[in-house]
């Protein structure tokens, strides 16, 4: 299944890397450098999922995930949050604010699309409609 | 008396019927009975044989004489034979029986019938009276009817029930024997079974009893029988064939017998258990019975006794006792119980009480007796022992009262002594006392049968053969000493012929102390062995005690008289010493009246001792000091002490400055004040001198401290600066390391074209780099964050299992690789906890990593199990916790390098860092971590056998201090 994939992330290395693996699985990626980017983003495309790293200048990835999840429009779509080597609370901190998933850095590019697709809810949501 | 016959009786035979009638009755005449014939008047007209042998008249001597010749006078009277014919007139015929007259006026039974005879017309022609002597028949009859009778009676009025049942034992008849024990009534019981009669169980033996009989046995059996009331009672049953085929039951109540013989077991058992000696014996005093009371009493075993005379447990003394005893049972009288005294098989005589009633037989004959014997012994005993406690109690008294009015310790002691030899009951009784010069014990009182016995003794206080009797032993040990054999005593040897010539054979000695310390010995001799008991030897010691305390007292007068001395001499001292101080002092009361002060009072204030005893406290300072130093008067009545710093005005108006002390003292009840002053002129100019000195000082504190205030801001701030610092650097430096290992493996894993095997190698190596570069930085970043007590763990519920499972499996490849076989075990107990997750397989991963790495064969074994008690360093109670041990086979840890294991940057460097990378910084993260945690990590480990960690974490996390 072909996804649109909306990826949040201020690191270019990283967002390429990622970009790069999800695409040589089909998916579609939509690239944003900053939060505030990446939520008008999503507004916008309605996605099917949203990879969000947490330690994001400015707006961070907490507080990104909050917004979403309080939009009615976009609070269906999965956030799968990617962060470095856990800091104590993170996993919850991103699960409480509403990421759906959690994925942790350095990512493993044999497991991590199969990872990210996980989180794919089964049918379409209005993107597919 | 003929009666006109009735012309068509219904039921009369007609003459047609009996036409033949006559010759009938005279062919079967023979001689078995008399056939008669009478005409209609009752006149005999015939006589044939029969009649003639039963009634003895010949035809002649009887034809034509009337009928009533045959019967007896009572049937005439009744009015036979007429009312015989009408009734065979009216009927017919009719039949009788009763006695009848021969012709020799004997009588017999007979039976008769009496068939009137009529002609064609129905007039009637006459009678014909058949007559059969019944005699026999009647008697056989007779006998039949009173067996009859009399088998009835006792079948109905046999005490055992008897029942008669058919052969399928249904009841056929009944007593009421059996009525009456079952309930029911005797229609009831008829056609009942036998299994409705008895208990349920029983039932299945109803078919083999059948089968008994049924082979011609009798069967005899006690059976469990229910009542209609369902109640259920047993039963002894004999049942047989009766010769008409159906069975005949008797049934016996044995309930009674039962009763009886419980009784008796019950009886048996009491004289069994008693432990009073029970026996029975003849009267010749043969014993019969012995039980094992009497055993336990007289040591002879029922064997031994039954057969042989009691007499022998008789004392020779009390043999007529015994014969005067039996004499009273042959009288068939009884004896009541009464003292005397028993020979034991081990030749003991012990004190008993006897009660003894005979036996007689069952025709009341006496045939014996039957005795009980109880040991008083102990009671007889106790009783003498009550009687000499009460001459110690009344020797007791009698010493106190000595106490009392005794006025010196010699008479005091002669005194005990003579009260205890002529009260107590000994027979000599002495006080020593300790000479300090020669160390011996010297009697200074003494009383009673003495036969020079104590001027022979010598008796030191130091441990000598001679001081080894009771006296020395008591003196020396300051407790009393009990010897109640003397002549059996082995320590007694030496002077043993001297006891034996004294007749002492029982000896005890107490000491007496005065002032704590033992002073002397109270010693007493008894005449016989045993002599002290408890009791005894408590009540003596009470009296040693009052001596001791009575020597106190007379002590306490001496030191009293002394202390009179002490005090003279002491206010003597004092007085001196208040005259000779420097300062002045003073004593007033709470109403500040001066009671008492020194001449240099009088000297340095100017005022006479009159003027000074009529002044207040206060008056003696200038006004603006009045206040300040009555607040310290008070300060002093309050709180006990108090000094002020005040200028002493004198009368002249000079002041001088002085420190004054004062101190609370309870005066004859009153609350006094005791003071003291001193001149601190010098000291005055002094302190102004040290004052300046101190303002400076405090000046220069004030400046350092400012210094000190600043250092700690900036500290705090380079710590604020370095929590942001660890915060960035640990995003900073990973996230380029995370490019490098995401896109090693990306190209590694073939995503963006094959690579040949050289650049497969190369950027293996890369990769490998920046995993190790990563753990490195990750490690760096925990202990600082540590270090900076930055880091904080969750504390949120997890399950412990599961996380053990996962570290487990992402360390298995590590370890097949190497050949290394892990063993897991993880007690069932071991589940949900609280902590930190994450951190917690952080120390499991670090432990299971190390050991695998360190192992180069052989097994690494992880036992995690449930602590109920983990008391952790520094805390105060113990609480359940988890322990998860990791022991490996690797190379181990030298004993020097267990006390550095778990400090930072120590990896053990045994030349092996190069083989075993790391950043010698995971012990020290997982001790902290763990800590962080509430708990503790142990490591074990012998050299070259390998190591054990042992981690505990408390189930409920670290507990918020």
């Amino acid at each position: 299944m072909k996804a649109s994939i909306l990826l949040i992330e201020d690191n270019p290395q990283n967002r390429y890397m990622i970009t790069f693996l999800l695409e040589q699985h089909g998916h579609e990626v939509t690239q944003a450098e900053s939060g505030l980017l990446g939520l008008e983003l999503a507004a916008r495309i309605r996605p099917d999922l949203i990879l969000l790293d947490i330690q994001l200048p400015g707006m961070d990835g907490h507080a990104v995930a909050h917004t979403l999840k309080r939009d009615p429009r976009l609070k269906r779509i999965p956030i799968v949050a990617v962060t470095s080597y856990a800091m104590v609370g993170d996993r919850e901190k991103s699960l409480a604010a509403g990421a759906e998933g959690y994925i942790e850095k350095p990512i493993n590019p044999a497991t991590f699309v199969a990872e990210v697709e996980r989180f794919l809810l089964p049918t379409g949501n209005e993107h597919t409609e | 008396m003929t009666q006109q016959p009735d012309p068509s009786p219904p039921n009369i035979p007609t003459s047609a019927d009996h036409a033949a009638a006559p010759s009938w009755l005279l062919a079967e005449s023979a001689n078995d009975y008399a056939t008669i014939m009478l005409d209609p008047a009752g006149n005999v007209a015939s006589w044939n044989l029969g009649a003639e042998r039963i009634q003895g008249y010949k035809p002649d001597e009887i034809i034509g004489r009337h009928c009533s010749a045959f019967y007896t006078a009572e049937d005439m009277a009744s009015g036979k034979p007429q009312q015989l014919l009408n009734l065979a007139l009216a009927e017919g015929w009719c039949e009788d029986t009763g006695r009848r007259r021969r012709k020799d006026s004997s009588s017999f039974w007979a039976r008769e019938t009496l068939t009137a005879l009529r002609r064609a017309d129905g007039t009637l022609q006459g009678f014909v009276n058949v007559v059969w002597d019944v005699t026999e028949r009647t008697r056989a009859e007779e006998a039949l009817r009173v067996s009859e009778a009399r088998y009835r009676t006792l079948f109905e009025y046999a005490p055992v029930g008897i029942v008669i049942a058919d052969t399928q034992s249904y009841y056929v008849d009944a007593n009421a024997s059996i009525c009456r024990m079952l309930g029911y009534t005797h229609d009831e019981l008829i056609g009942m079974h036998a299994s409705d009669i008895v208990v349920q169980t029983e039932i299945q033996h109803i078919e083999v009893a059948l089968s008994e009989i049924n082979d011609q046995f009798d069967h005899s059996r006690e059976w469990q029988f229910r009542r209609k009331d369902g109640s259920i009672f047993a039963a002894e049953v004999i049942a047989t064939r009766m010769p008409d085929g159906n069975l005949l039951g008797t049934i016996r109540d044995i309930t009674d017998r039962k009763r009886a013989d419980d009784y008796r077991a019950h009886l048996a058992a009491i004289v069994a258990s008693s432990s009073d000696a029970i026996i029975s014996k003849d009267l010749h005093g043969i014993v019969k019975s012995w039980n094992p009371g009497a055993e336990a009493v007289f040591g002879y075993t029922a064997g031994e006794m039954i057969g042989t005379a009691i007499a022998r447990l008789i004392p020779d003394d009390w043999q007529d006792q015994e014969n005067q005893l039996l004499g009273k049972l042959r009288r068939g009288e009884r004896v009541e119980p009464f003292e005397t005294l028993r020979q034991t098989k081990d030749g003991r005589l012990i004190d008993v009480s006897i009660a003894a009633a005979p036996i007689k037989d069952a025709s009341g004959q006496i045939v014996g007796a039957s005795k009980i014997a109880r040991d008083i012994t102990a009671l007889k005993e106790h009783e003498r022992e009550i009687a000499r406690l009460s001459r110690l109690y009344a020797a007791l008294s009698q010493v106190n009262q000595a106490i009392v009015w005794m006025p010196t310790r010699d008479e005091l002691f002669r005194n005990v002594c003579r009260v205890l030899v002529e009260h107590g009951g000994f027979r000599m009784a002495w006080i020593g006392w300790c000479d300090s010069e020669t160390r011996q014990l010297v009697p200074v009182a003494e009383w009673g049968d003495d036969r020079g016995y104590l001027q022979r003794l010598s008796i030191y206080a130091d441990d000598r053969p001679a001081g080894r009797g009771p006296s020395g032993l008591a003196f020396r040990s300051g407790r009393p000493y009990i010897m109640n054999d003397l002549l059996e005593d082995p320590t007694t040897l030496p002077w043993r012929a001297e006891l034996k010539r004294c007749g002492y054979r029982a000896s005890a000695a107490f000491p007496i102390r005065t002032q704590k310390e033992v002073c002397g010995t109270l010693s007493v001799y008894a005449d016989r062995p045993g002599f002290f008991h408890d009791k005894e030897i408590a009540l003596l010691e009470e009296a040693a005690a009052d001596v001791s305390f009575a020597l106190d007292n007379f002590a306490r007068d001496e030191a009293r008289q002394q202390a009179e001395l002490t005090v003279r001499n002491e206010k003597l001292f004092s007085d001196t010493m208040i005259e000779s101080m420097p300062g002045i002092l003073y004593f007033y009361d709470v109403k500040r009246q001066f009671l008492r002060w020194n001449q240099n009072f009088e000297t340095i204030s100017g005022y006479s001792r009159a003027e000074v005893a009529g002044m207040h406290p206060l008056d003696f300072f200038a006004d603006e000091d009045k206040p300040r130093v009555e607040h310290q008067i008070a300060e002093v009545f309050e709180n006990g002490a108090a000094s002020v710093e005040a200028s002493f005005v004198a009368k002249d108006g000079h002041a001088t400055p002085y420190f004054f002390t004062g101190r609370r003292l309870l005066f004859e009840e009153m609350a006094c004040l005791v003071g003291v002053g001193i001149d601190i002129s010098e000291r005055k100019q002094a302190e102004l001198a040290l004052l300046s000195l101190n303002e400076t000082l405090e000046r220069r504190v004030a400046e350092r401290t400012g210094d000190m205030q600043a250092a700690i801001a900036r500290a705090e701030a380079a710590d604020r600066i370095k929590s942001a610092f660890l915060a960035t650097m640990s995003h900073e430096l990973r996230t380029p390391l995370n490019s490098i290992i995401g896109f090693t493996g990306i190209l590694l894993q073939g995503l963006a074209g094959s690579l040949n095997q050289e650049q497969s190698k190369q950027l293996g190596m890369v990769r490998s780099s920046g995993h190790h570069l990563l753990a490195l930085v990750n490690d760096v970043l925990d202990i600082s964050k540590i270090e900076a007590g930055q880091l904080d763990v969750a504390h949120e519920p997890f399950d412990l299992r599961r996380s053990i499972a996962k570290v487990v499996a992402g360390v298995t490849p590590q370890a097949e690789k190497k050949g290394l076989r892990l063993r897991i075990h993880v007690a069932p107990a071991v589940g949900p906890a609280v902590g930190d997750e994450r951190r917690f397989e952080q120390i499991l991963l670090n432990l299971l990593s190390n050991a695998i790495k360190f192992s180069q064969r052989g097994d690494v074994s992880l036992i995690a199990e449930l602590v109920a008690d983990f008391t952790p360093a520094g805390a105060e109670s113990g609480q359940p916790a988890v322990r998860v041990q990791v022991s490996d086979t690797g190379i181990g840890i030298k004993p020097e390098d267990l006390a550095t294991l778990f400090q930072p940057f120590r990896q053990i460097d045994t030349g092996l860092s190069r083989t075993h990378e790391g950043t010698g910084l995971g012990l020290a993260i997982c001790r902290r971590l763990a800590a962080l945690m509430g708990g503790e990590i142990v490591a074990e480990s012998v050299w070259a056998q390998g190591s054990r960690f042992s981690v505990t974490l408390p189930l409920k996390g670290a507990q918020e201090s």
